[in-house]
This record gives C-alpha cells, structure tokens and sequence, in this order.
C-alpha cells in the first residue's frame, strides 16, 4: 500500500489542475485549490522520501500489466527527493504569483496551468518507461508553452516562438531514439533495458541511440551549442512562471541524462566522456561570460542556470558512485538557489517595476530583508563553505579529481570565479549602489514576504541539514551505480547478471 | 516495397529540418509537422513492418503462433500523433496570437531589442 504515496504524489496536483480548469471557477478558488494541491503534494512526497529511505525503491505496474509489458512507476531515492523539492520550490513560486500575475493572466487560468506543469515534472521523475516519460515530458512542455506565452505580450511571443520550435525538435530527436530503442531491444521498459542493452549486437546501434537521447535532453537542459533558446524565452513570462521553469526545466533533462546513462546507458559513458567533458566545459564557461554580460537581471540568471548545467553534465559523465551523488546533491542545490534568485530579484524587480541593473539600486537601503535575502543565496550559489554550494561543488570536484580527470575540473574550477563576479555585479548594481532616481519606498505585501522567507529558509536548511542529506545523496548515488535494487524493484526476481 | 519508406522517412526529415530554418513562422509550423510524420514513419519502419496481418490474435487462439504485427509501434505511433496534434494546434494559435500582436509572421522582424 506504500505505492499510493507515489499515486498521491501525483494526483495532488492533476486533481487541483482539473478543478482550477473548470468553468466558471472564480480566480480566488484557482489559488486556493492550487495552494492545497501544492501542499498535499509537499506532505505525499515527504512521506515518500521518508519510505523510500527505508526500503530502497518502490514500484508498481500501472494498470495490472506485468513488467515489462505494462508502464512501470518507480520511485528510488533520487526520484522521491526530486520529487520533494519540486513540490518545495512550488509553493513560494505559486505563493508570488498569487500577488504577482497580472490580472489578465490570472483569468487565462495561469494557476491550473502551473499545477499541469508540476505534474509534468513529477512524472518524468516518477515513471520506469521510456516511452511514458516521452508523454510527461510533453505534458511538461505544453504547460511550458502556455506560461511562457501567458500575457500576450511581444518578447513572449517571440520568445515562445524559439522555445516551441527548438522543443519540437527535441522532442523528435527523442522518439527517433524511442524507435531506435524500442527497433534493437524490443522493450521501452527501463529496468528491462538495463538487463538487456549491455548483450545487444551491434553495438553502434546501441551507441547511435544513446546519443539520440543525449542530444534531445542537452537541448532540454540548455548545453553549449544548443542553449540560445533559453536566454531569449525564460525571462520573459511573469516571475512566477520563470522561477519554476528557469529551477526545473532545465534540471529534468539532467535527471534523465543521468537515469538513462547510469541505468541503460553505462557502457556508453567511456567513449562518450572526453567529448561530453568539452562540451560541458564551453557550456559552463559560456553561461558564465554570457551572465557577465547582461543588464536584465532575469536573463543574467538565465545565463546563470546554463553556466551550473555544465557542471552537472560533468558530473554525469564522471560516472562513479559518489560522482552521481555529488550530481544529485547539486541538482537539490541548484534548483533550490536559482529558484530562490528568480524569486529574490523577481520580488525587487516586480516592486520596483524594474529589472534593469543600470537603472536600480539602492535596495540594501530602502529593503534591507531582500538584500539579506539576496546575501545568503548568493554566496551559497558562490559555493562560501558553511552554505549548500560549497558541498555540491567540493563532491563533485572531489569525484573528479579521485578519476584524474583534471582538465575539466581545472575550468569548473576557474568558473566560480565568473560566479563570483556575476553575483557582485548583481549585488552591487541592484542592491548596494546609489539609486539614480530615488523612488518613494512602499511597503512590501506580505505574500512577497512569505515567499521570499519559505525559499530563503530552504536554502539554509539544507545547508544545516547537510549531513544528513549528503548521506542520502550518496546512498541514491550509490543506488544509481549498482542498480540491481532498482531493477529487481520493477522486473521481480529476475537472474540479473552484470 | 517496404524498401521505399527509409527513403520517404529521410525525405521527410530534410524537408522538415529545412523547414524549421526558415524565417517564416508558418514554414517552421510546417517543418514541424514533418518532423512529427518523419518521427512516426520512422517508428513504424524500425519496429518491423508485417505486412497484411492485424495486430490481435483470435480469443479462441490458445499460443501465437501465426505471424501478426506488432501492436506496440501502433500504439506508440498513436500517442505521438495525438501529442503532435496538440502541438501544431498549439503552434497555430501562437501564429494567430503573432499575426494580431505584431503585424507578422517574418522572425527577422521580431528582433530583441531588449
């Protein structure tokens, strides 16, 4: 019966979608349907962090169909915990949009919209199959579209134009890879490929497909030379809906890259890695010049979230144990720290009605809380030792450096110092400098307050909690690596042989 | 005949690559329908196709043993073309959205200026 926390994980927010979608339903009962659908979802995935915890992985069989004939759910531990966080970075995002979006996004049914997006996320999480992970990514993306565009207004249109078409593509790259897949091992079945890849002849058919799908999720998850879309489409939608685009989007085409290559796809990671390793390299130091360069301080961290895509790639294709976990421990991180920045200088930005650096300032003054906000989540973006970044970076340059791989570790490296410089740009442009025009203060509505401090608390939470999350990291790490638990989960007593 | 379809799927897939470079917003819907039948077409031909048996078998049938198509590809095939379906509708409305907001569909005109 433990499986219906994963089953109420995700009927959470399908349920409070469906209600918010019906007709005639007033914008106040969106919000508060959204609001309880978002913490339903918080209090099932605790509860399901804290089972997995305890017995390694649970599954179930949608619809009675054995494995690997039927749809496989399973939650592992990497899995559950991202299914936490989702829900944990959705609630400040939805408490700002309740006093952010406009009012005629609000009547397009912003709030429904935003729960089908969770969902999206949750189940590309959640599901053991290939091909059904295919459908919740498009559920992600669909909703995507729709928030990106809410608002009519002209960059999001052109913005949504890009990201639509840039998808679309790799969404096809994707099924082509489904059909490759499906076309050499007769299965779409994860754990069964697992079992089964390693055996299949030829081998470059097998090659061909893992680059399929590495190519559609580094499009997903912004890496180097398919990463334009991003910049020019996260920025352009109420913060809101950029705070948790711009937190998880990017990071589920991690998490499949890292479930496809450390599941199905181990064998590949030694041919694949030096020329991953370049690519993530330009992919970090591109998104960090990239941020040095901008004004609007949304698209600043839009270039941001490219740069640290980089290092989890790297991560990836390091492809030890503790070099999954370190990946993992930084996937919590980040999508907590680029959340809480979006959310940060979106509450400046919405209340000064200003994201441009050159115009603003004068923040620490006129809003000390923010600045403290800002303070904290920067330096822990930074990596300063007793905040969550440190950790993320130190285990994933550890994992590097115990493989020898010290070239790409050397540029990871030399990126925190662009980190460094496009936080104080932030910090010194937004918040420290004399304003140019002084602006009358007014006072900060609550839900900017309340959303701010929730994110901001999670932030040094897990910094506090580092031991014991890091434990948990590198056992779902561990699991990743051996996977025989995963397997047996989903497939029963199989005689698995690797 | 079979041999004339990996032709068609890498017809489909130039033309609709070459589609999606354009600067006309209408084109690149085009091209992304393309890509959507190239990506399907390509599913049925490297799921094997059997030609001229249905994709059941008889309830009195007590094992497989005649040759029948593999439902699996259908099936999939199926769920793709609803998804793209959903997306090129979407895709046309952005296209309406465009047309009214900005007076065109040409993306060079709709340079960031920001």
């Amino acid at each position: 019966m433990k499986e219906n926390l994963i089953i109420g994980a995700l009927l959470s927010p399908f349920v409070a979608g469906i209600i918010g979608l019906l007709p005639n339903i007033s914008v106040q009962w969106q919000k508060r349907v959204s609001l309880l659908g978002t913490i339903s979802m918080m209090i099932f995935s605790s509860l399901l962090v804290i089972e997995v915890d305890k017995v390694g992985v649970l599954s179930f069989q949608a619809g009675g169909w054995e494995a690997p004939y039927g749809i496989s759910i399973v939650a592992d531990r990497l899995s559950a915990l991202m299914v936490l966080v989702t829900s944990i970075i959705a609630f400040p995002a939805l408490i700002l949009g309740f006093e952010s979006v406009h009012k005629d996004r609000k009547v397009a049914k912003f709030f429904p919209i935003f729960m089908f997006l969770i969902l999206g996320i949750s189940g590309s999480f959640l599901t053991g199959d290939v091909f059904n992970l295919f459908v919740w990514f498009e559920i992600m993306l669909i909703s995507s579209f729709v928030l990106l565009v809410m608002g009519n207004s002209k960059k999001q249109v052109k913005g949504t134009i890009k990201y639509l078409a840039i998808n679309v593509l790799s969404s096809t790259l994707f099924l082509v890879g489904i059909g490759v897949l499906y076309g050499i091992a007769g299965s779409v079945n994860m754990a069964h490929l697992a079992l089964v890849l390693p055996e299949i002849e030829p081998k470059g058919l097998v090659a061909l497909s893992a680059v399929f799908f590495f190519v559609a999720f580094g499009i997903k998850a912004a890496i180097f030379p398919v990463y334009f879309w991003l910049p020019s489409s996260y920025h352009t939608p109420s913060t809101a809906a950029t705070t948790i685009i711009g937190a998880l989007l990017t990071k589920v085409g991690i998490y499949t890259m890292l479930r496809f290559f450390s599941l199905m796809y181990y064998d590949q990671i030694s041919w694949m890695q030096q020329i991953v390793f370049v690519i993530a390299a330009f992919t970090m130091i591109s998104g960090g010049l990239g941020a040095l360069a901008q004004t609007n301080v949304k698209k600043l961290f839009s270039f941001s979230i490219i740069s640290q895509i980089g290092y989890m790639v790297m991560g990836v294709f390091i492809g030890t144990a503790a070099a999954f976990g370190a990946v993992i421990y930084f996937l919590v991180h980040n999508i907590l720290v680029k959340g809480a920045l979006f959310i940060i200088t979106g509450i400046v930005g919405e209340h000064t009605r200003n994201f441009d650096l050159k115009k603003g300032g004068g923040i620490a003054k006129t809003y000390p809380l923010l600045a403290v906000f800002y303070l904290i989540v920067g330096l822990s973006l930074v990596g300063i030792p007793p905040l969550s970044g440190f950790w993320g970076k130190f285990g994933l340059l550890s994992a590097g450096i115990i493989t020898e791989q010290y070239w790409i570790i050397s540029i990871a490296l030399a990126v925190s110092v662009l980190t460094i410089l496009y936080f104080l740009k932030v910090w010194n442009e937004y918040f420290w400098k004399a304003p140019k025009v002084t602006k009358t203060k007014r006072p900060l509505p609550y839900k900017f307050v309340i959303s701010g401090s929730a994110i901001v608390l999670s932030v040094i939470l897990i910094a506090v909690f580092a031991d014991p999350i890091i434990n948990y990291c590198v056992q779902a790490g561990e699991d990743l690596f051996n996977k025989n638990l995963y397997i047996k989960s989903v497939l029963g007593d199989v005689e698995i042989s690797i | 005949m079979e041999i004339v379809l990996p032709f068609v799927v890498g017809f489909l897939f130039t033309s609709g690559v070459y589609l999606m470079m354009h600067r006309n917003f209408i084109k690149i819907i085009l091209g992304m329908a393309l890509l959507g039948y190239a990506g399907n077409l390509f599913l049925f031909v490297i799921s094997r196709i059997t030609l001229g048996q249905p994709a059941f078998i008889p309830s009195d049938a007590e094992k497989m043993g005649e040759v029948y198509a593999d439902p699996f590809p259908q099936a999939l095939i199926l769920t793709a073309i609803v998804i793209g379906f959903g997306v090129q509708a979407f895709a046309i409305i952005l296209l309406k959205r465009t047309y009214i907001n900005i007076g065109t569909a040409n993306l060079d005109e709709l340079k960031d200026e920001d």
